[in-house]
């Protein structure tokens, strides 16, 4: 099935030049390939192009000025980004600059397809506004928490870690919330992540974790499935050799990922608390039917029908109540929470 | 006579004028009273700055001197020195420290000169009300008290006794030998510890000049540097040590079993016995706890079966008096109760040992004749070492216990030569620091040990994947991998802390030293005094002072053993005038500082009714000046007169 | 002895038999139990996990309405037990935590000296009335049953200081105390995984089978459990795991306060016994 839309792929990385190649072939696009931003303009100059993915970080022309030289001279050809960990924001900067999108690194074939057929959507239509849908992506990511962390054909492309890229201030978010102050005194002994009984399906490792708030790797940390997790056993706090209060820095974590919504991408988890959260601010206590019900709905609505069963034997037995229990004096708590609100919380 | 001072300010390289202006400060200084010369120098330690003093001593008739400088546990000594050069009494100098207490800690220019300006003033102040003092010096005594009877104590002892001075060993349990000779083989070279160890047990028990007092304990020290007292404790053996010949017929019969603390409980020993076959002294004991005549009457067999008639239920503790002018104490190390950490399963699961049992179960004189063998018997095929237990951990001992990864490579050589077992360490840092121990680590890498680096989490029983069932299950994150790990094992050892016994604080006490945040004694200076106390004449050596292996311990051992001799050797020793007096005429005689002296350095004068300093015992703590009601009592050298005179200056 | 008595949402309703239980034990046992007035959710893990600062403040409306009284707090929830404890901690040790909750509950005119003293139901039981009295008042020694005491995770830690974070014992003891025999079982702190039974299925059924395995692995006949998250964990979802790693669980899950009933012959409809969702053995049958 070829179409008549050709692309032009540019990367330092030769293993991501033919991955997307192979990808978008398949899909039936024209595809070349380029493995620096010489190249590229050249190409470019030369040729007919419709979409230019580029990745952000290459040495010499690197992709934030090959996405101006060709929005400069053709504004209608779409330029994608390709991004690495920590280079999100920067990221946000090129959506500013006029990219279509950009996709982050390590991608499955089905997420590179998925945003180029939305590009190449968009340009079929021929909508008069340009505007780019900042973080539109992410948001759609959200609603749909994709499942697993490890996928077979992912284009994994390790790469060097750049201390511009690194968060300073990331250390200081983390020791300043209760419970965080002594993160410092890691040794990375592992004994939390030993002691976990969750940590061998994490992303990152509690260790690991520690490590990289000290490195600074913000958007790593937040956008890790490893703070969804914990399931606040406090295992590795009274474990710590350090004393390091591990369970209370995921705390924090959740907190900071809540706060920053385009790390919400892998956990179903942040939509359980914020359902609960709604919940509680209008009853004041919890509603466990409304809850289960809310949140199978939007995050797995065939479990509904699994889940029916026991609810159903639980109701029998009394234990499924169908309505809520308002406390009387709501008022007060929610002035309350409004305070709290208001106060920006612990950061 | 109208005092005269000299202020000299030592840039000390940059060290002080990079942050405090030398200059302004000497101007300053040149301005306060009495001060008749203020000068700022390069290095004032060194030879011309300290000619410096000597030639203004001379010339401008100088009779006090101020040097800002570094701190007085540095330079001080030297400075007295120079003051007696220029014939000035050494305690007319006073110094005042500008870098420990300003520069280095400072970090505004403006401000560091300011407060040197003060600590300075306060110095110049101080030093207008000094006084000449006179330094005491009293005989020696040449005989030492060497207290613990392991390794570290028998090559001080042996070091002293070499050189022809009496040494008095005094070790609490019945034989000398200490934790080294419950030891299989020693790292990196892997001697036989007891083929090393024994001869120098012997030695100790031959040498004309060593009097051994084994199965005894100090109870009481009093006196000063030079000239202890020292009351020791000799616990009844209800052994005769003329008669007794060590044959061991009495062990042979004795009915009553009672569980060996030198093999770590893993074997027995009867009521009457000798820890180990090379016990020194050659001497039986009976052990007053377990033995049924001593505790009912009952029995008799030894006193029935011992040939010679060394056995004498009678025998009592006795209290013997030394006088000694050094004392060293030796007096090792405990390891930590791994029942602490029940994660780890000691006490719980059987085949979770500690450490110092593995060096049993290894020894050839062990319980097992060095077998290395699990509870019921069999080989383990696979054994997991665990480090840092109770080491390096806040909860517990947050230091490092220094000997724990070599032992465990020496353990892992161990196992696999004896067993062929497999072998995981499982280790936060490798800590191969000493001669031929990094080489050692790479020959057990090469035998094929398995290194998983990463704390173990915890040890069970609870079987859950094939190939765990009836095993001790190690979980960890091999930090290594970057992989959460259960590992099956069938023996697994745990590198417990070393840590200060629970009797140091009291010993500490007894013998007027410190012990630190971790219970270790503290010496008088990490790197320049390592084996001093700050009591004189009492020096540390070996795992009382802090965690060390076999070749350190023996090296504080021969310090300790010089620093003692060289004491000795003085003849007298020379005392700081910094006592108490106590003005009799003033005195009421209401004893309130008899009862407060923490040196018992004040008697009372019953034919006066005054209370009178032995300045040979005191400290000059100042104690009795505070709380003399009638103000008779007063701190030499640091007089009211002079220290609210110094308080003055650094607010003037 | 009278008790402040915060039951926690889960008490209302899910696990109401664990509240009927814990009332009709505690009268017996000559403790009174007032419920707090109005209290509201103590935002558990879950509010915590968006809010740290609102989620302290929900506990400490809770504190503050408790304080007005002179007593003891009594938790019966460990979930609930570690989120109140942990913000009255919190308040004492960090000055701006405290400073800002003071303005949340100032703002809705509430104030908390940091006075309430929160205990868990089984911290009231064990060391306030102490086990010889239970002992005393047991009518029906359990003997012979053998009992799982499973503790979990929130009750010991992190820290509260009232039993080991590794090897806890009061329940263990308290078991005894009603003559039944409290089997060993290597995992009795940890985690049975609730907390991600919405989230992440898989990871909480492997954390409950093994939990169900080591226990049926020693004999067990019943569990008992301290926490009414724990008891959903394991009661309600045991088949469910069971199939999923094919093994035929089938251990009855009992709140503490049940098993505590049944030896002080409570009757059975009062304790709610047959109100889980895995049926009873005989063994249990025998005492009902």
């Amino acid at each position: 099935m070829k179409n008549n839309v050709s692309i032009l792929v540019v990367d330092d990385e030769p293993i991501v030049c033919d991955s997307c190649k192979k990808i978008l072939t398949e899909k039936g696009f024209t595809v070349e390939t380029a493995l620096n931003g010489e190249e590229a303009l050249k190409k470019f100059k030369k040729g007919d192009l419709d979409i230019v993915i580029v990745d952000l970080k290459m040495p010499g022309i690197d992709g934030m000025e090959v996405l101006q030289s060709v929005k400069k001279s053709k504004p209608e050809v779409d330029v994608v980004m390709i991004t690495g960990y920590g280079t999100i924001p920067s990221a946000v900067e090129a959506m500013k600059l006029g990219a279509a999108d950009y996709v982050p690194k390590p991608f499955t074939p089905k997420e590179l397809g998925q945003i180029i057929s939305q590009v190449v959507e968009k340009r079929s239509k021929l909508v008069a506004e340009k505007a780019p849908k900042k973080g539109a992506i992410l948001l759609d990511v959200f609603k749909k928490p994709s499942k697993v962390a490890y996928h077979p054909e992912r284009v994994w492309v390790k790469d060097i870690k750049i201390e511009e890229a690194l968060d300073e201030n990331f250390l200081n978010e983390v020791r300043s919330t209760p419970g965080g102050e002594r993160v410092m005194d890691c040794m990375q002994c592992g004994t939390c992540s030993g002691s976990c009984p969750l940590s061998y399906r994490m992303d990152y490792t509690p260790r690991e974790i520690n490590a990289m708030v000290r490195a600074g790797l913000r958007d790593e940390v937040l956008s890790s499935n490893s703070i969804w997790m914990c399931s606040s056993c406090y295992l590795c706090t009274v474990r710590c050799p350090r004393q390091i209060k591990i369970t209370d820095i995921m705390y924090a974590l959740k907190n900071l990922a809540m706060k920053d919504k385009r790390f919400l991408k892998k956990a179903k988890s942040p939509l359980l608390s914020k359902y609960f959260v709604a919940i509680v601010n209008r009853y004041g206590r919890n509603h466990e039917l409304e809850l289960t019900l809310k949140f199978f709905l939007r995050a797995n609505p065939r479990a509904i029908l699994k889940h029916s069963l026991m609810g159903l034997r639980l109701f029998l037995r009394k234990r499924f109540s169908l309505f809520p229990k308002r406390i009387k004096n709501i008022n007060q708590l929610r002035t309350m929470v409004r305070k709290a609100e208001a106060l920006g919380g612990l950061r | 006579m109208e005092p005269k001072i000299g202020v000299y300010i030592c840039h000390c390289g940059t060290n002080i004028a990079g942050k405090v202006n030398v200059e302004e400060v000497a101007e300053f200084a040149g301005k306060l009273p009495y001060v008749v010369v203020s000068k700022a120098y390069k290095f004032m330690c060194s030879d011309p700055g300290q000619n410096l003093i000597v030639e203004d001593i001379k010339k401008l008739k100088l009779n006090r001197v101020v040097v800002a400088a570094c701190s007085p546990t540095m330079h001080e000594p030297t400075f007295r020195r120079t003051c007696q050069e220029g014939r000035l009494n050494q305690y007319l100098f006073q110094m005042a420290n500008i870098r420990e207490h300003c520069s280095w800690v400072t970090e505004d220019k403006v401000e560091a000169s300011e407060k040197a300006k003060a600590i300075i003033a306060g110095a110049v102040y101080k030093a207008t009300y000094l006084e000449p003092l006179e330094v005491k010096k009293v005989k020696i005594n040449p005989h030492t008290l060497i207290v613990g009877g392991g390794i570290t104590g028998i090559q001080a002892a042996l070091e002293i006794a070499d050189s022809g001075h009496k040494v008095y060993l005094v070790e609490k349990e019945p034989s000398i030998g200490g934790h080294m000779a419950q030891f299989d083989k020693t790292f990196p070279t892997l001697d036989c510890s007891a083929c090393i160890l024994t001869p120098k047990m012997v030695q100790v028990a031959q040498h004309q000049n060593i009097k051994l007092f084994s199965y005894s304990e100090v109870l009481e020290v009093s006196g000063f540097v030079g000239n202890f007292k020292a009351k020791i404790l000799k616990k009844a053996r209800y052994i005769d040590p003329d008669k007794c010949n060590g044959c061991g017929e009495c062990a042979l019969k004795c009915p009553i079993k009672v569980l060996s603390e030198f093999d770590e409980k893993l074997g027995m020993r009867r009521a009457i016995y000798k820890p180990f076959a090379q016990g020194v002294p050659n001497l039986f004991t009976i052990d007053k706890e377990h033995c049924t005549k001593l505790l009912k009457d009952k029995c008799g067999l030894c006193e029935k079966i011992c040939p010679r008639g060394a056995i004498d239920y009678e025998q009592k503790d006795e209290i013997i008096e030394v006088s000694v002018g050094a004392i060293i104490l030796a007096t090792g190390f405990q390891i930590f109760d791994a029942r602490q950490m029940p994660q780890y399963g000691y006490g719980r699961l059987g085949n979770v040992i500690t450490s110092l049992e593995f060096e049993r179960l290894c020894s050839a004189n062990g319980p097992t004749g060095g077998k290395i063998v699990l509870k019921d018997g069999t080989e383990p095929k696979s054994v997991g070492i665990l480090h840092c237990i109770g080491s390096r951990d806040d909860r517990f001992h947050p230091y490092c216990s220094r000997v724990c990864c070599m032992y465990a490579l020496k353990y892992s050589h161990l196992i696999k030569e004896k067993t062929g077992a497999e072998v995981y360490q499982f280790y936060v840092d490798m800590r191969c620091f000493g001669k031929g121990y990094e080489e050692f680590y790479n020959r057990l890498l090469e035998e094929g040990v398995h290194f998983v680096r990463g704390k173990a989490a915890e040890v069970t029983d609870f079987a859950v994947y094939k190939g765990e069932e009836g095993k001790l299950i190690v979980r960890c994150e091999d930090t290594a991998i970057g992989a959460i790990r259960r590992i099956p094992l069938d023996m697994v050892i745990l590198a417990n802390a070393l840590e200060a016994k629970d009797d140091a604080k009291e010993l500490a006490r007894i013998f007027s030293i410190n012990t630190g945040a971790d219970g270790f004694f503290i010496e008088k200076h990490p790197k320049l005094a390592p084996v001093s106390t700050t009591t004189d004449g009492v020096f540390i050596a070996g795992c009382c002072q802090g965690c060390k292996d076999i070749p350190d311990a023996v090296a504080q051992g021969a310090a300790a053993a010089s620093e003692a001799l060289s004491l000795i050797d003085r003849g007298e020793v020379e005392i700081e005038p910094y006592t108490s007096i106590i003005n009799a005429d003033l005195c009421s005689g209401c004893k309130t500082c008899i009862e407060l002296c923490p040196y018992t350095a004040i008697e009372f004068d019953e034919e006066k009714k005054v209370s009178a300093v032995n300045d040979a015992l005191c400290k000059g703590c100042g104690t009795c000046v505070a709380a003399c009601p009638s103000g008779a009592a007063t701190a030499q050298h640091f007089t009211d007169k002079q220290i609210f005179s110094e308080i003055e200056g650094v607010l003037a | 002895m009278k008790y402040t008595y915060y039951p926690g949402c889960s008490l209302e309703v899910s696990s109401k038999s664990y509240s009927d239980s814990a009332l009709a034990v505690s009268e017996l046992l000559g403790i009174e139990l007032v419920e707090l007035e109005d209290w509201n959710c103590c935002g558990a893990t879950v509010y915590l996990s968006y809010e740290e600062l609102i989620s302290f403040s929900l506990c400490a409306r809770n504190l503050a309405l408790a304080e007005k009284y002179d007593r003891d707090l009594a938790v019966p929830c460990s979930s609930c037990y570690t989120s109140l404890k942990k913000t009255a901690t919190y308040i004492q040790e960090n000055a701006e935590l405290r400073d800002k909750i003071n303005q949340a509950l100032q703002a809705a005119g509430l104030e908390y000296k940091g006075k309430v003293n929160i205990k868990h139901l089984l911290e009231v039981y064990v060391n306030d009335i102490g086990l010889d009295v239970i002992k005393s008042k047991v009518k029906r020694e359990l003997k012979g049953l053998k009992v799982a005491p499973y503790y979990g995770c929130q009750i010991v830690r992190p820290l509260h200081g009232f039993d080991d974070p590794e090897s806890p014992t009061s329940l263990d003891r308290l078991t005894e105390a009603l003559g039944a025999t409290p089997i060993y079982f290597p995992n009795k702190t940890s985690c049975c995984g609730s907390s991600l039974i919405a989230t992440n299925e898989e990871l909480a059924f492997r954390m409950q089978k093994d939990l169900l395995l080591c226990v049926s692995g020693n004999d067990a006949e019943v569990i008992i459990t301290v926490c009414p998250l724990c008891h959903m964990a394991l009661d309600a979802y045991q088949k469910k795991v069971g199939k999923m790693y094919g093994f035929n669980f089938k251990i009855p899950v009992l709140h503490f306060t049940q098993l505590m009933g049944l030896a002080l012959e409570i009757p059975s409809k009062k304790l709610g016994i047959k109100t889980g969702l895995v049926p009873l053995n005989k063994a249990l049958m025998a005492y009902i």
